[in-house]
Protein backbone atom coordinates (compact mmCIF):
# COMPACT_ATOMS: atom_id res chain seq x y z
CA UNK A 1 0.00 0.00 0.00
CA UNK A 2 2.71 2.29 1.34
CA UNK A 3 4.80 1.57 -2.00
CA UNK A 4 2.13 2.17 -4.39
CA UNK A 5 1.34 5.56 -2.73
CA UNK A 6 4.64 6.75 -2.86
CA UNK A 7 5.11 5.79 -6.88
CA UNK A 8 1.30 7.35 -7.27
CA UNK A 9 3.06 10.75 -6.01
CA UNK A 10 6.27 10.05 -8.31
CA UNK A 11 4.23 10.22 -10.79
CA UNK A 12 2.16 13.28 -9.75
CA UNK A 13 5.10 15.39 -9.16
CA UNK A 14 7.40 14.40 -11.58
CA UNK A 15 4.60 14.94 -14.71
CA UNK A 16 5.64 18.78 -15.76
CA UNK A 17 9.19 17.96 -16.11
CA UNK A 18 8.54 14.35 -18.18
CA UNK A 19 5.81 16.28 -20.54
CA UNK A 20 8.17 19.13 -20.81
CA UNK A 21 10.84 17.28 -23.61
CA UNK A 22 12.24 20.63 -23.67
CA UNK A 23 15.41 21.56 -21.63
CA UNK A 24 14.61 25.08 -19.24
CA UNK A 25 17.44 27.34 -21.27
CA UNK A 26 15.38 26.45 -24.68
CA UNK A 27 11.91 27.35 -23.36
CA UNK A 28 13.51 30.15 -22.01
CA UNK A 29 15.31 31.62 -25.27
CA UNK A 30 11.76 30.16 -26.92
CA UNK A 31 9.42 32.46 -24.58
CA UNK A 32 12.19 35.40 -24.89
CA UNK A 33 12.17 35.74 -28.86
CA UNK A 34 8.26 35.30 -28.91
CA UNK A 35 7.87 38.27 -26.99
CA UNK A 36 10.28 40.04 -29.00
CA UNK A 37 9.02 39.41 -32.11
CA UNK A 38 5.44 38.84 -31.44
CA UNK A 39 4.90 40.79 -28.44
CA UNK A 40 2.82 37.68 -27.57
CA UNK A 41 2.95 34.20 -25.25
CA UNK A 42 4.26 31.07 -27.35
CA UNK A 43 2.83 27.85 -26.38
CA UNK A 44 4.29 24.43 -27.31
CA UNK A 45 2.19 21.49 -28.68
CA UNK A 46 2.68 18.57 -30.33
CA UNK A 47 5.57 15.34 -30.01
CA UNK A 48 7.13 17.31 -27.45
CA UNK A 49 4.82 17.33 -24.83
CA UNK A 50 4.43 13.91 -25.53
CA UNK A 51 6.60 11.23 -23.57
CA UNK A 52 5.77 8.52 -25.86
CA UNK A 53 7.42 10.31 -28.48
CA UNK A 54 10.46 11.79 -27.68
CA UNK A 55 12.47 14.07 -29.66
CA UNK A 56 10.52 14.89 -32.65
CA UNK A 57 10.48 18.47 -34.25
CA UNK A 58 9.61 21.75 -31.78
CA UNK A 59 5.77 22.57 -32.40
CA UNK A 60 5.30 25.82 -31.23
CA UNK A 61 2.01 27.70 -31.57
CA UNK A 62 1.41 31.90 -31.60
CA UNK A 63 -1.63 34.19 -31.89
CA UNK A 64 -1.03 37.80 -33.08
CA UNK A 65 -2.99 39.56 -34.46
CA UNK A 66 -0.83 41.44 -37.51
CA UNK A 67 -1.07 41.46 -41.21
CA UNK A 68 0.12 38.42 -43.05
CA UNK A 69 3.31 39.99 -44.38
CA UNK A 70 4.45 41.46 -40.55
CA UNK A 71 3.52 37.64 -39.38
CA UNK A 72 5.64 36.35 -42.19
CA UNK A 73 8.37 38.66 -41.39
CA UNK A 74 8.31 38.36 -37.55
CA UNK A 75 8.14 34.62 -38.18
CA UNK A 76 11.46 34.43 -40.11
CA UNK A 77 12.83 36.91 -37.75
CA UNK A 78 12.36 34.81 -35.01
CA UNK A 79 13.30 31.55 -36.49
CA UNK A 80 16.40 32.94 -37.27
CA UNK A 81 17.16 34.81 -33.84
CA UNK A 82 16.35 30.94 -32.19
CA UNK A 83 18.55 29.31 -34.71
CA UNK A 84 21.53 31.53 -33.78
CA UNK A 85 20.94 31.35 -29.71
CA UNK A 86 20.01 27.41 -29.59
CA UNK A 87 21.28 26.05 -32.49
CA UNK A 88 19.40 24.89 -35.90
CA UNK A 89 16.70 23.00 -34.82
CA UNK A 90 13.50 21.07 -36.45
CA UNK A 91 10.96 23.85 -35.20
CA UNK A 92 7.30 24.26 -37.03
CA UNK A 93 6.28 27.58 -36.07
CA UNK A 94 2.44 27.99 -36.33
CA UNK A 95 1.51 31.92 -36.25
CA UNK A 96 -2.07 32.47 -36.16
CA UNK A 97 -2.32 36.28 -37.49
CA UNK A 98 -6.00 36.54 -37.51
CA UNK A 99 -6.72 35.66 -40.90
CA UNK A 100 -8.86 32.36 -40.47
CA UNK A 101 -9.25 29.79 -38.47
CA UNK A 102 -7.48 26.33 -38.86
CA UNK A 103 -7.75 22.76 -37.41
CA UNK A 104 -4.28 23.37 -36.65
CA UNK A 105 -5.05 26.26 -34.75
CA UNK A 106 -7.49 24.54 -32.52
CA UNK A 107 -5.19 20.95 -31.43
CA UNK A 108 -2.09 23.76 -30.61
CA UNK A 109 -4.89 25.93 -28.14
CA UNK A 110 -6.98 22.42 -26.61
CA UNK A 111 -3.02 20.54 -26.44
CA UNK A 112 -0.56 23.07 -25.92
CA UNK A 113 1.28 24.04 -22.89
CA UNK A 114 2.06 27.38 -22.28
CA UNK A 115 6.04 28.16 -21.83
CA UNK B 1 38.81 15.41 -51.57
CA UNK B 2 37.36 18.56 -50.51
CA UNK B 3 36.05 20.69 -53.54
CA UNK B 4 38.62 24.09 -53.92
CA UNK B 5 36.88 27.22 -53.46
CA UNK B 6 37.07 28.54 -56.69
CA UNK B 7 35.10 25.48 -57.94
CA UNK B 8 32.47 25.91 -55.38
CA UNK B 9 31.88 29.49 -55.69
CA UNK B 10 30.98 28.87 -59.88
CA UNK B 11 28.49 26.56 -58.37
CA UNK B 12 27.00 28.94 -56.33
CA UNK B 13 27.59 31.42 -59.59
CA UNK B 14 24.77 28.80 -61.35
CA UNK B 15 22.45 28.91 -58.37
CA UNK B 16 22.53 32.86 -58.38
CA UNK B 17 21.86 33.05 -62.14
CA UNK B 18 18.78 30.60 -62.18
CA UNK B 19 17.85 32.05 -59.06
CA UNK B 20 17.39 35.56 -60.67
CA UNK B 21 16.27 34.62 -63.58
CA UNK B 22 13.45 32.69 -61.87
CA UNK B 23 12.89 36.02 -59.93
CA UNK B 24 12.98 38.02 -62.93
CA UNK B 25 10.05 35.88 -64.23
CA UNK B 26 7.87 36.51 -61.08
CA UNK B 27 5.31 39.16 -61.12
CA UNK B 28 6.32 42.06 -58.80
CA UNK B 29 5.00 42.10 -56.40
CA UNK B 30 3.64 38.27 -56.56
CA UNK B 31 0.19 38.83 -54.86
CA UNK B 32 -2.23 36.32 -52.94
CA UNK B 33 -4.60 36.59 -55.69
CA UNK B 34 -1.76 35.43 -58.55
CA UNK B 35 -0.73 32.68 -55.51
CA UNK B 36 -3.92 31.33 -55.72
CA UNK B 37 -4.89 31.51 -59.64
CA UNK B 38 -1.78 28.78 -59.73
CA UNK B 39 -1.01 30.19 -63.43
CA UNK B 40 1.71 27.02 -64.85
CA UNK B 41 4.04 29.84 -65.30
CA UNK B 42 4.19 31.58 -62.32
CA UNK B 43 3.98 27.78 -60.36
CA UNK B 44 7.33 27.15 -62.61
CA UNK B 45 8.86 30.27 -61.64
CA UNK B 46 8.40 29.62 -57.84
CA UNK B 47 9.64 26.27 -58.16
CA UNK B 48 12.22 27.41 -59.70
CA UNK B 49 13.24 30.32 -57.20
CA UNK B 50 12.71 28.06 -54.53
CA UNK B 51 15.09 25.00 -55.54
CA UNK B 52 17.82 27.48 -56.47
CA UNK B 53 17.25 29.36 -53.01
CA UNK B 54 17.36 25.88 -51.61
CA UNK B 55 20.71 24.91 -52.91
CA UNK B 56 22.39 28.49 -53.09
CA UNK B 57 22.01 28.72 -49.32
CA UNK B 58 23.42 25.31 -48.87
CA UNK B 59 26.30 25.65 -50.57
CA UNK B 60 27.04 29.04 -49.18
CA UNK B 61 26.18 27.90 -45.66
CA UNK B 62 27.91 24.36 -45.69
CA UNK B 63 30.88 24.36 -47.78
CA UNK B 64 31.41 27.79 -48.99
CA UNK B 65 32.20 29.74 -45.94
CA UNK B 66 34.59 27.24 -44.00
CA UNK B 67 36.42 26.92 -47.42
CA UNK B 68 37.34 30.15 -47.52
CA UNK B 69 38.12 31.01 -43.93
CA UNK B 70 40.73 28.17 -44.36
CA UNK B 71 41.63 28.53 -47.68
CA UNK B 72 41.77 32.20 -48.56
CA UNK B 73 41.98 33.53 -45.11
CA UNK B 74 44.27 30.76 -43.73
CA UNK B 75 42.29 30.52 -40.52
CA UNK B 76 42.07 27.10 -38.50
CA UNK B 77 38.11 26.67 -38.78
CA UNK B 78 38.33 22.77 -40.81
CA UNK B 79 36.50 21.39 -37.94
CA UNK B 80 34.24 24.67 -36.67
CA UNK B 81 31.09 24.72 -36.01
CA UNK B 82 29.24 26.57 -38.41
CA UNK B 83 28.13 29.00 -35.94
CA UNK B 84 31.52 30.04 -35.41
CA UNK B 85 32.42 30.00 -38.84
CA UNK B 86 29.38 32.29 -39.68
CA UNK B 87 30.44 34.52 -36.76
CA UNK B 88 34.07 34.76 -37.56
CA UNK B 89 32.97 36.54 -41.25
CA UNK B 90 31.31 38.55 -39.87
CA UNK B 91 33.96 39.97 -38.00
CA UNK B 92 35.50 39.60 -40.83
CA UNK B 93 33.24 41.96 -42.66
CA UNK B 94 32.57 39.20 -45.43
CA UNK B 95 28.66 38.68 -44.61
CA UNK B 96 27.11 41.77 -43.10
CA UNK B 97 25.15 40.07 -39.95
CA UNK B 98 25.32 36.23 -38.96
CA UNK B 99 21.63 37.16 -37.60
CA UNK B 100 20.12 37.87 -41.00
CA UNK B 101 22.26 34.56 -42.31
CA UNK B 102 20.14 32.63 -39.68
CA UNK B 103 16.70 34.02 -41.03
CA UNK B 104 18.19 33.27 -44.35
CA UNK B 105 18.31 29.68 -43.51
CA UNK B 106 14.82 29.94 -41.81
CA UNK B 107 13.91 31.08 -45.39
CA UNK B 108 15.27 28.40 -46.78
CA UNK B 109 13.69 25.78 -44.36
CA UNK B 110 10.22 27.54 -45.02
CA UNK B 111 10.44 27.41 -48.84
CA UNK B 112 11.77 23.35 -47.92
CA UNK B 113 8.45 22.26 -46.24
CA UNK B 114 6.22 24.53 -48.12
CA UNK B 115 5.01 25.99 -45.15
CA UNK B 116 2.88 29.07 -45.16
CA UNK B 117 -0.47 28.17 -45.89
CA UNK B 118 -2.69 30.72 -46.95
CA UNK B 119 -1.96 32.68 -50.34
CA UNK B 120 -1.66 36.07 -48.19
CA UNK B 121 1.54 34.57 -46.42
CA UNK B 122 3.12 32.71 -49.02
CA UNK B 123 3.22 36.09 -51.53
CA UNK B 124 4.80 37.58 -48.06
CA UNK B 125 7.14 35.26 -47.68
CA UNK B 126 8.11 35.27 -51.96
CA UNK B 127 8.51 39.07 -51.57
CA UNK B 128 10.59 38.55 -47.86
CA UNK B 129 13.09 35.93 -49.64
CA UNK B 130 13.75 38.14 -52.72
CA UNK B 131 15.42 40.71 -51.03
CA UNK B 132 17.25 37.77 -49.47
CA UNK B 133 17.67 36.00 -52.84
CA UNK B 134 19.51 39.57 -53.81
CA UNK B 135 21.50 39.46 -50.09
CA UNK B 136 22.94 35.94 -51.53
CA UNK B 137 23.47 37.17 -54.78
CA UNK B 138 25.47 40.52 -53.82
CA UNK B 139 27.42 38.55 -50.68
CA UNK B 140 28.42 35.63 -53.52
CA UNK B 141 29.94 38.92 -55.84
CA UNK B 142 31.36 40.13 -52.38
CA UNK B 143 33.48 36.65 -52.06
CA UNK B 144 34.39 36.29 -56.19
CA UNK B 145 35.68 40.29 -55.28
CA UNK B 146 37.63 39.11 -51.81
CA UNK B 147 38.87 35.92 -53.47
CA UNK B 148 39.95 37.60 -57.02
CA UNK B 149 41.76 40.79 -55.35
CA UNK B 150 44.33 38.99 -53.02
CA UNK B 151 45.30 35.78 -55.17
CA UNK B 152 47.51 37.33 -57.49
CA UNK B 153 46.90 35.99 -61.64
CA UNK B 154 49.90 35.63 -63.77
CA UNK B 155 49.02 39.98 -65.18
CA UNK B 156 49.82 40.38 -61.54
CA UNK B 157 53.75 39.83 -62.40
Amino acid sequence: MMREKAWFFAMVFSYPVLTMRLDSRTRHEIRESARRFFGADVYLFGSRTDDAKRGGDIDLYIEAPMSAAEAVRSRIAMLGHLYSRIGERKIDLVVNSGGGERPIFREARQHGEKL
Amino acid sequence: MTPQLGVLLDACQQHARYLLAAQGRLPAPVTAAGISARDDDLVAALDQFAYRFTRLQDTLGGRVFRRLLVEHFGEPYEDSSLRDVVDRLEKLGVIASAERWSQIRAMRNTLAHDYPETAEEKAAAIELAREMAREMASMLDGMRAITNRTVPGPAAH
